[in-house]
């Protein structure tokens, strides 16, 4: 498992293409959320933007992830290798993963930066919270995203299959983030935390459990 | 709101329920019919063959 | 005779009427035997049959859960036809949840739609398995879409205590309604609670019947195609 997490993280490191599309789609719709909001209201609709802006640049990304390792190939030889299923699973997710949290870093610098959020004087907690997002996104995404590459429809596919499902990640997750920017602690924003991880977990487990049973070619 | 108006939104509800319903139905029934022709038809296409 | 040959002949046979029966009593309840709510007057009678439209739809979800993953760990097409029947029919009920619960609120809240935390779950839980159904239109024979199918249905299932919880969450930060408790907190009446039986009753007899209805339709369209199949390559 760890040679395939390191191959991808090696090819990604390399061509730097998913991560350098993703940053720049992002920086393009935080610009148009820029010109839509009045300033003032920027601190309260950030979390918001935050969330919006990733999820729509990060199923792109993930699916294009899956479209190139489909177009040479390598997914089928993947595939014929004696390795675990589930652990393919498990090293997608962290590549994936590993990518949008970079690219969260990057976000997070932006949102600074353009509408002139505050940044809490613990950019860790926020960081955190947002990360165990992060992580049950990633795991829907790579479950689901095997697909939606091979249909005609697929750029519509991947959010309609995703989103509804995520709907709690969104939700607690700017309001946890809405906590944190306001000046609260982990332990303000301990409901919300608590569900983010359950949702991790749970979806993690899921997704190393049926990914077996969907990449049966 | 007087009770006239409620209970035309009781009524209303209602109405939806069985319309729903009755439109479930309806598609099942067609579906169905639309098998039954495909039956028939290759009935029809077994014959011609043996 | 063999378990599913004694299951369709109940099914064909004694459900319809079962279940018109069953739906003829729990209306008269409903209009007849139950009493006016104290607060809300006749309009509360819908009740009766807008939570057990969403038991139903709940039902519906749960069973297609069930087969979707029978058909992933085991396989079969019966366990994917069944799963299909029970979202069709789940779906049949969740839209009725939400056409019935906007007319209940319009005249009790003053406005068509509210934030409510069981409406909004049931907004997002249609949209997850409307989604299903627009996936599994892409594809009808491809077996990959069917799995792909079984994986969204259980996922969605999985997610639907976080859902709650989350929504009831966002709720309790931001309620501008003032929510007057609906139905479960005003049972007071005992006639209340046997019209209530009495309609889930009902309405567990419809959805076994329309769940069978509709999976015996698929069955047979299935069966059709693989005989289409074997007349084409008889002719060749």
């Amino acid at each position: 498992m760890w040679t395939i997490l390191q191959k991808d993280l090696l090819l990604e490191l390399r061509t730097r293409e998913a991560l350098s599309a993703l940053v720049v789609l992002m920086l393009l719709i935080l610009l148009t959320f820029t010109f839509a909001f009045d300033p003032a209201e920027a601190a309260t609709a950030a979390p918001a933007v935050l969330w919006v802006t990733f999820v729509f640049a990060g199923l792109l990304a993930v699916q294009r992830t899956f479209l190139i390792e489909r177009e040479n190939g390598s997914w089928y030889g993947l595939l014929l290798s004696p390795i675990d299923r589930g652990a393919i699973f498990v090293a997608k997710m962290t590549g994936n993963l590993i990518v949008l949290a970079i690219a969260q870093v990057v976000l997070l610098a932006l949102l600074a930066l353009l509408l002139g959020v505050e940044m809490p004087r613990a950019p860790l907690a926020l960081f955190v919270v947002n990360g165990l997002g992060l992580v049950g996104f990633s795991a829907l995404a790579t479950l689901f995203a095997a697909l939606s590459v091979r249909l005609r429809a697929r750029e519509m596919l991947l959010p309609l299959l995703v989103l509804p499902l995520l709907v709690p990640v969104v939700i607690c997750a700017v309001e946890a983030s809405r906590v944190v920017l306001a000046g609260g602690g982990a332990a303000d924003a301990g409901a919300w935390l608590r569900v983010l991880a359950t949702f991790d977990v749970i979806f993690t487990v899921a997704g190393w459990l049926l990914f077996e049973q969907l990449v049966q070619e | 709101m007087s009770t006239p108006d409620r209970l035309w939104f009781l009524f209303a509800a209602y109405s939806a329920f069985w319309l729903l319903l009755a439109g479930f139905l309806i598609h099942l029934g067609r579906r169905h019919r639309a098998l039954d022709r495909d039956v028939r038809d290759l009935e029809s296409r077994l014959d011609r063959i043996s | 005779m063999s378990l599913r040959a004694r299951l369709a002949l109940v099914a064909e046979h004694v459900l319809p009427f079962a279940a018109t029966a069953a739906m003829l009593a729990a209306l008269g309840c409903v209009f007849l035997y139950a009493p006016n709510e104290r607060m809300q007057g006749a309009v509360q009678r819908i009740f009766y049959f807008h939570v057990n439209c969403a038991w139903s739809a709940f039902l519906g979800f749960f069973v297609a859960a069930g087969a979707s993953a029978w058909y992933l760990w085991r396989g079969g097409e019966t366990a994917d036809q069944l799963a299909q029947a029970a979202v069709q029919v789940g779906m049949l009920f969740c839209t009725m949840v939400l056409v019935t619960g906007p007319i209940w609120a319009r005249p009790i809240w003053g406005t068509w739609w509210t934030w409510d935390p069981r409406l909004t779950m049931t907004v997002i839980l249609w949209t997850i398995f409307a989604v299903y159904l627009v996936l599994r239109s892409m594809g009808r024979d491809d077996a990959e879409i069917a799995r792909y199918g079984a994986v969204l249905a259980l996922v969605g299932v999985l997610d639907i205590p976080l859902i709650m919880v989350s929504v009831r969450l966002w709720r309790g930060m931001h309620p501008s309604v003032i929510s007057a408790p609906k139905g479960q907190g005003g049972l007071e009446d005992p006639r209340m609670v046997v019209t209530l039986l009495v309609a889930l009753a009902a309405f567990v007899l419809l959805f076994l019947w329309l769940l069978w209805r509709r999976f015996e339709t698929l069955r047979l369209r299935d069966a059709i195609r693989r005989v289409e199949d074997r007349v084409m390559e008889a002719r060749a």
